[in-house]
C-alpha cells in the first residue's frame, strides 16, 4: 500500500469514526430529553399531589374553626408558616416547608413558598394581609435539568 | 501473486468485515432507537390521556349540582379496592347523582398485543355498558387513607371513612423492539370531594 492508498484509508476511517461519535451523541442526547421529560412526568404528580394536600386546609390559622371577617385578624405576612412545627392546619404552614420524595430511585427535591396576593397581580406578592394566598411549589430533582415549578391561588370564603 | 499481497487482502477482509459489522451494529441500534423514541413518545402521551380521563372523574367525586340531592359527602366512595372504585358524583350535571366505577382487567383480555403485562381498564358510568380504555396500562393501582393520613388497610368495610387516596398508574409500550417494553409512571394524591370540605 502506498503514501496515498494509506491517506485515504486513514481518512475513510476518521469520516466513519466522526459519524459514529455524532450518531452516539444524538442518541444520547434524545435518550436525555426522554428522560427529562418522564422526570418532569413525575415532578408534576408530586407537585399536584402537594397543592391538593395543601388545599384542604383550614385558608388560616385563625380560620380554623370561627370565621374571620377583618384582614387584621389574619396571620401577618411574615408569620405565614408552621405554628407547631411538623404539623399542618391551615394553608400557610406549607410557607418554608421543604420535602424529599424518591421515586423508582429518582430523588426529587419540593420547596413551597406561601406569600399573599393582590388579586389585580397574582403573579407577584404583598406584604399586606388579603383574602388571597399563593402556594408555589418548586420540584427539582439532581436527575433534571430543569426545575418545575407549580403554584395555586387559595381564596377564603365563608359559607353561612 | 506474493506473499505480502495475500497477507494484504486476508488484512484488508478482516478490516473490512469489522467495518461491515460496526456499520451494521450501528444500523440495528439507529432502527432500535428510533423505534424506542416513536414508542416513548405514545406512551408519555398515554399516559397523559389515561391521567387526565380519570382526574377530570375523580375530582368531581361527591359533586352533585343540585347540592340537596348529595347532602352528605363522607358518601361519595360506595366501594374502594386496590384496582376498582366506585364513586357517586354528578359527571353530567344535571342534578341527579350517577355512579362511576373504575376497575382493571386481567392480562388475559390482551392477548392481541405483544406487551403480556398490558390490561384494559374500564369505566361504568350507572348501570351502562363498560368502555375500555386500551394504553397500554399495566398497573392501576389505589392507597386510601383517612383523615389523619393513616392508610386504610383492604378490605374496606366502610368506605366513609375514606379522605384521600393516591393513584398509582404504570403505562408501559405495546410493541417493543426485541421486547425492551418502555414504561412511564404517575402517582397522584387526591381528595374526597373536596369542593364540598368545610373551609
Amino acid at each position: 500500500m502506498n503514501l496515498g492508498q494509506s491517506l485515504f484509508a486513514i481518512g475513510a476511517l476518521t469520516i466513519l469514526s466522526l459519524s459514529i461519535l455524532r450518531m452516539n451523541n444524538n442518541i444520547l442526547s434524545t435518550d436525555e430529553t426522554v428522560m427529562n421529560s418522564k422526570i418532569g412526568i413525575l415532578a408534576t404528580s408530586i407537585g399536584t399531589s402537594l397543592i391538593e394536600e395543601a388545599s384542604k386546609l383550614a385558608f388560616d390559622e385563625n380560620t380554623r374553626t370561627d370565621p374571620v371577617n377583618s384582614l387584621s385578624l389574619l396571620t401577618p405576612a411574615l408569620s405565614l408558616g408552621q405554628e407547631v412545627s411538623g404539623v399542618f392546619d391551615d394553608f400557610d404552614d406549607y410557607n418554608n416547608y421543604t420535602q424529599n420524595d424518591t421515586i423508582y430511585s429518582i430523588p426529587f427535591r419540593t420547596v413551597c413558598r406561601v406569600t399573599y396576593i393582590e388579586p389585580s397581580s397574582p403573579d407577584g406578592s404583598t406584604s399586606n394581609r388579603t383574602w388571597h394566598k399563593k402556594l408555589t411549589v418548586k420540584i427539582s430533582s439532581d436527575f433534571s435539568r430543569d426545575t418545575l415549578e407549580l403554584s395555586t391561588i387559595y381564596s377564603y370564603w365563608y359559607f353561612r | 501473486m506474493g506473499y505480502s499481497t495475500i497477507l494484504d487482502i486476508l488484512a484488508s477482509i478482516v478490516m473490512g468485515g469489522i467495518l461491515l459489522n460496526t456499520v451494521l451494529q450501528l444500523s440495528d441500534s439507529a432502527a432500535e432507537k428510533t423505534y424506542n423514541y416513536s414508542g416513548e413518545l405514545s406512551l408519555q402521551q398515554n399516559l397523559a390521556t389515561v391521567a387526565q380521563v380519570i382526574e377530570y372523574d375523580f375530582r368531581k367525586m361527591g359533586y352533585c349540582a343540585n347540592w340537596q340531592n348529595f347532602p352528605d359527602p363522607s358518601k361519595a366512595i360506595a366501594a374502594a379496592d386496590s384496582s376498582s372504585i366506585k364513586f357517586y358524583t354528578d359527571y353530567d350535571n344535571d342534578g341527579d347523582i350517577d355512579s362511576i366505577r373504575y376497575y382493571l382487567g386481567s392480562t388475559s383480555e390482551l392477548t392481541s398485543t405483544p406487551n403480556p403485562r398490558d390490561r384494559l381498564l374500564y369505566r361504568v358510568v350507572n348501570n351502562q355498558t363498560p368502555n375500555e380504555v386500551n394504553l397500554g396500562i399495566t398497573q392501576f393501582y389505589l392507597i386510601y387513607f383517612d383523615a389523619l393520613g393513616d392508610t386504610v388497610h383492604l378490605p374496606i368495610a366502610n368506605p366513609g371513612i375514606i379522605s384521600s387516596y393516591e393513584i398509582n398508574i404504570r403505562v408501559e409500550s405495546v410493541y417493543a423492539y426485541d421486547e425492551k417494553y418502555s414504561s412511564a409512571y404517575w402517582r397522584q394524591i387526591r381528595l374526597v370531594a373536596r369542593n364540598l370540605k368545610n373551609r
